[in-house]
């Protein structure tokens, strides 16, 4: 209960420091709105052409690009907000305070975890709302909402596990600042292979193992089918994304953990949690 | 010759409401080859003045030079005439290149000739004992020896003036001591004019030639160590312990101001003098018509205590 | 003479200890290879749904265009983006006062320090050109070379102008912390909007097309696109100050560029020394810690 408040108190202190940089918050939903305006663009300029590649997701390529940007882009926040945090308290020297407390490395991740949660699903909302209402770009909403929801969730338990993943190598590979592998090679393998921007029937068959073990590759296609075809879960495809994403989620969580949890004590026995010479 | 001749420097932040006076018409005069120390309380204008005087910082007014540039008209040319330590060690080094690397870079930076700057290099690094971290990344060395590191890299060029912010404020007694060694060698050696401030008020005792204590923006005090304890010297006190006849004790008092405190078979005499050194010899040849001195001690004001003085 | 000689060497000072610290991180030098390689992979996927249609009047296929597009965006990033942090990184490690009690000019810090971004950022435009040819099948010829010349060193120059501003609103505006606005609004938003790395400026709305006529990209792209991709047209109108002036394309974007950097560059310069100045009044050139 007490871990859980903590939680929270580093939750409530990120939302505290909206107050001193509100323009912060105000630039990064800006940025977020490009990127989806910039892809909206290319996949405008591109649809003439390439109608027939989407015959599979309602044919249409704007919505198909804007929905998986959508996406990606919450997903790669939370892939990456374990490691940054760290990184930040790290070099801030707040880290070594924190772990002086019991489970404080922990309590401090998930409380930002919470805190990125809860900032990316609302900026999210707000472009899925601006996309379907003001740009009118084709897509199935409300009815979809719930199986959205659900599939957004498992996306993110992944993102998350598969963030603290990396987050370890902070101490285990002694990887300090600028690029975590695992997170880099993850984010740059969506972008590539998950049919983040295109469907993944473009590649040869010999190269799509890779796409089907990407655990986003399954979390787009299932809410590309919900948001654009209205497909539920009891469509077949979108089962099995679902029972592969939960899976994979699952997993990360777990091994997640465990990984961070080595990673923290491997810390108290070696470098510690400060740069201090 | 003055290398520092300012007159009623005055600075000041903010606009409006909000403008807070941080310097109220101050006078630096300072000779070439002096060390001279800047004592004041956290917030007292110290960092502001050295700014100023380093042409860092423009004044709401001043008149006058530094190293004969005038402060408010060729700041520029102060800037590149005057080296400066700052009070953190990590200010102006770079934590992954080596020792060397680090003063390399800066040794360009402040235009060595490419002939010389091995030799100036060689020089402080010596000096300042940091040949054996020649080749060791700067993060993997101590606060104290990047210190070191930050005072090599100001003086790698021989400037005539150079300001030192705290410079030992990080140092172990050893460390701190060999700092100080060195700067007195430089200005010993090269004639350079060092500006420093400090909080240990027994650093300025030990090597500045004269001290300026300001407080709230305003000198209290300016001069040597010695002439402040002229100018500020009373308190002083001279205890003589001795076997005296009780009736001539009370002639003392008359004669002197005294506090008597006997203690069993014998009297202790506390004379509150101005001046130690201008009374000792007169009192002890007074006291020694009297009876047998078996104990002198003297208690002296320090820089400490003037410096107490004028910040009340 | 001798001073314009050693602010070179400083430069060089700079860029060797830039380069010094880019080496130290060694895992930089393969990842942004692979960035270059990702970003032309996507582009090149993304082409094969546009097969073999030509790019209207910038001719050849749809991964040329954005080779192209991609080039001007690592200049931009580096040459726009990075004076802002780089004032910003001197100033948090408390080093500007050190620079400024050195004999260089306000500028050679600043321009010294880029050279990580340098070292970072220009080798991508060859290696994006590479991979392009070499893997994905695009195609570029060699036309016109006074105008593509003209072109590398206006973009340059006003990318750089646009970057000082910038860098003086850290002193002018006190943007200390955070986002930068100005760099932001026009790298971050406007022109990665408006400016065609990706498409066509004349697929965007009208508004958008008149508000990508002020930004050197639109023109330099322009230029580029129709001096470096076969097929390209040297004659048909594409911006709107082409219709509007209706004389050849490529004069027109190098009048532009030609204009735009001569009033950004200079300007750039300007702010950036009235930023250190106001600095110099208010006592914040440096975080003293």
């Amino acid at each position: 209960m007490n871990e859980l408040r903590a939680i929270f108190s580093f939750a409530w202190i990120e939302f505290k420091a909206l107050k001193y940089y509100p323009s912060n918050l105000v630039l990064e939903i800006i940025k977020g709105y490009v990127t989806v305006f910039v892809w909206f663009f290319i996949a405008y300029f591109i649809q003439g052409f390439s109608s027939d590649s989407f015959k599979e997701f309602g044919g249409n390529y704007v919505s198909y690009v804007v929905f998986g940007v959508i996406f990606f882009q919450s997903s790669q926040a939370f892939l990456l907000t374990p490691f940054k945090s760290l990184s930040a308290a790290f070099w801030e020297k707040r880290l070594e305070i924190y772990a002086t407390l019991s489970d404080g490395v922990q309590t401090y991740i998930y409380g930002e975890m919470l805190w990125n949660f809860l900032l990316k699903t609302m900026t999210m909302l707000l472009f899925i709302f601006t996309f379907i209402f003001i740009v009118k770009v084709d897509l199935i909403f409300p009815y979809s909402f719930i199986n959205l929801t659900i599939v957004y969730l498992l996306l993110t338990c992944f993102s998350f596990g598969a963030g603290l993943i990396g987050a370890s190598n902070f101490f285990f590979l002694e990887v300090k600042q600028g690029r975590e592998p695992f997170t880099w090679t993850l984010g740059v393998l969506t972008q590539l292979f998950s049919g983040l921007y295109y469907p993944i029937s473009l590649f040869p068959e010999s190269v799509r193992w890779v796409s089907y073990m990407l655990p986003q590759s399954y979390a787009f296609d299932a809410v590309r089918r919900i948001a654009i075809n209205g497909a539920s879960f009891s469509n077949k495809n979108v089962m099995i994304d679902v029972i592969v994403l939960s899976a994979f989620a699952i997993c990360s969580l777990i091994i997640g953990l465990k990984l961070f949890k080595r990673a923290l004590s491997r810390a108290e026995r070696t470098t510690g949690f400060s740069s201090l010479v | 010759m003055a290398v520092i001749n300012l007159v009623g420097i005055r600075k000041s932040y903010g606009k409006r409401k909000k403008r807070m006076e941080v310097l109220h018409g101050i006078d630096v005069h300072v000779e070439k080859g002096e060390i001279f120390g800047l004592l004041g309380r956290n917030g007292a204008g110290k960092t502001t003045l050295i700014k100023v005087m380093a042409g860092l910082l423009i004044p709401d007014v001043a008149k006058g030079e530094v190293l004969g540039y005038d402060v408010m008209k060729e700041a520029n040319k102060i800037r590149a005439s005057v080296s400066l330590v700052a009070p953190t060690a990590d200010v102006g080094v770079d934590p992954v290149l080596t020792v060397r690397q680090n003063l390399l870079f800066w040794a360009t930076v402040y235009g060595i000739p490419s002939k010389e700057v091995d030799k100036s290099i060689d020089e402080v690094m010596e000096a300042l004992e940091l040949a054996k971290f020649e080749d060791t990344w700067a993060m993997e060395i101590s606060a104290g020896t990047r210190q070191r590191l930050a005072i090599a890299r100001a003086l790698l060029v021989k400037h005539d003036l150079v300001f030192l912010d705290e410079p030992t404020v990080k140092l172990d007694m050893e460390a701190a001591k060999m700092i100080r060694n060195f700067i007195v060698d430089l200005r010993n050696r090269f004639g350079i004019t060092f500006f420093m401030t400090t909080h240990l008020i027994e650093e300025a005792e030990e090597i500045c030639d004269r001290v300026m204590i300001i407080d709230n923006g305003k000198v209290k005090a300016v001069g040597s160590v010695e002439e402040l304890r002229n100018t500020f010297a009373d308190g002083e006190e001279i205890t003589i312990i001795g076997k005296f006849n009780a009736l001539d004790v009370k002639r003392l008092e008359e004669m002197w101001k005294v506090e008597i405190i006997r203690v069993g078979e014998e009297f202790q005499l506390n004379f509150h003098v101005e001046d130690v050194d201008l009374r000792i010899s007169a009192i002890i040849e007074s006291v020694k018509k009297y009876g047998k001195i078996m104990d002198i001690k003297t208690k002296r004001l320090t820089l400490n205590d003037i410096f107490k003085k004028v910040t009340v | 003479m001798n001073d314009f000689v050693n602010e070179l060497r400083a430069v060089w000072a700079f860029s060797k200890r830039e380069m010094v610290i880019w080496a130290s991180y060694r895992v930089n030098i393969w990842t942004w290879i692979i960035d270059v390689f990702i970003n032309t992979s996507i582009f090149f996927l993304i082409s094969l749904l546009v097969g073999h249609h030509l790019m209207g009047a910038y001719g050849t296929n749809y991964v040329s265009f954005v080779v192209i597009g991609l080039s001007i965006y690592y200049i931009s990033y580096t040459n726009l983006g990075d004076p802002f942090p780089r004032v910003a990184r001197i100033y948090w490690n408390g080093t500007m006062d050190l620079y400024m009690l050195s004999p260089l000019s306000y500028f050679t810090p600043v321009i010294g320090i880029m050279f990580r971004s340098v070292i970072d950022d220009y080798p991508r435009v060859g290696l994006a050109f590479l991979f392009g040819w070499f893997f994905f099948g695009a195609s570029f010829t060699f036309r016109v070379p006074l105008y593509v010349i003209l072109g590398v060193v206006l973009i340059g120059l006003s990318t750089f102008g646009i970057g000082m501003i910038s860098a003086s609103s850290f002193y002018l505006l006190n943007f200390k912390r955070g986002t930068e606005p100005v760099s932001f609004i026009l790298q971050d938003v406007v022109i990665a909007l408006v400016g065609g790395y990706y498409y066509p400026v004349n697929v965007l709305p009208q508004y958008l097309q008149i508000l990508a006529s002020f930004i050197p990209h639109t023109y330099a792209l322009d230029l580029f696109r129709r001096a470096l991709l076969p097929g390209a047209s040297l004659t048909q109108p594409v911006l709107l100050l082409q219709y509007v002036l209706n004389f050849s394309p490529i004069v027109v974007d190098t009048l532009a560029l030609a204009l735009l950097s001569a009033v950004l560059f200079p300007l750039g310069f300007y702010l950036y020394y009235l930023g250190i100045q106001k600095a110099r009044k208010e006592g914040t050139l440096t975080r003293w810690q």
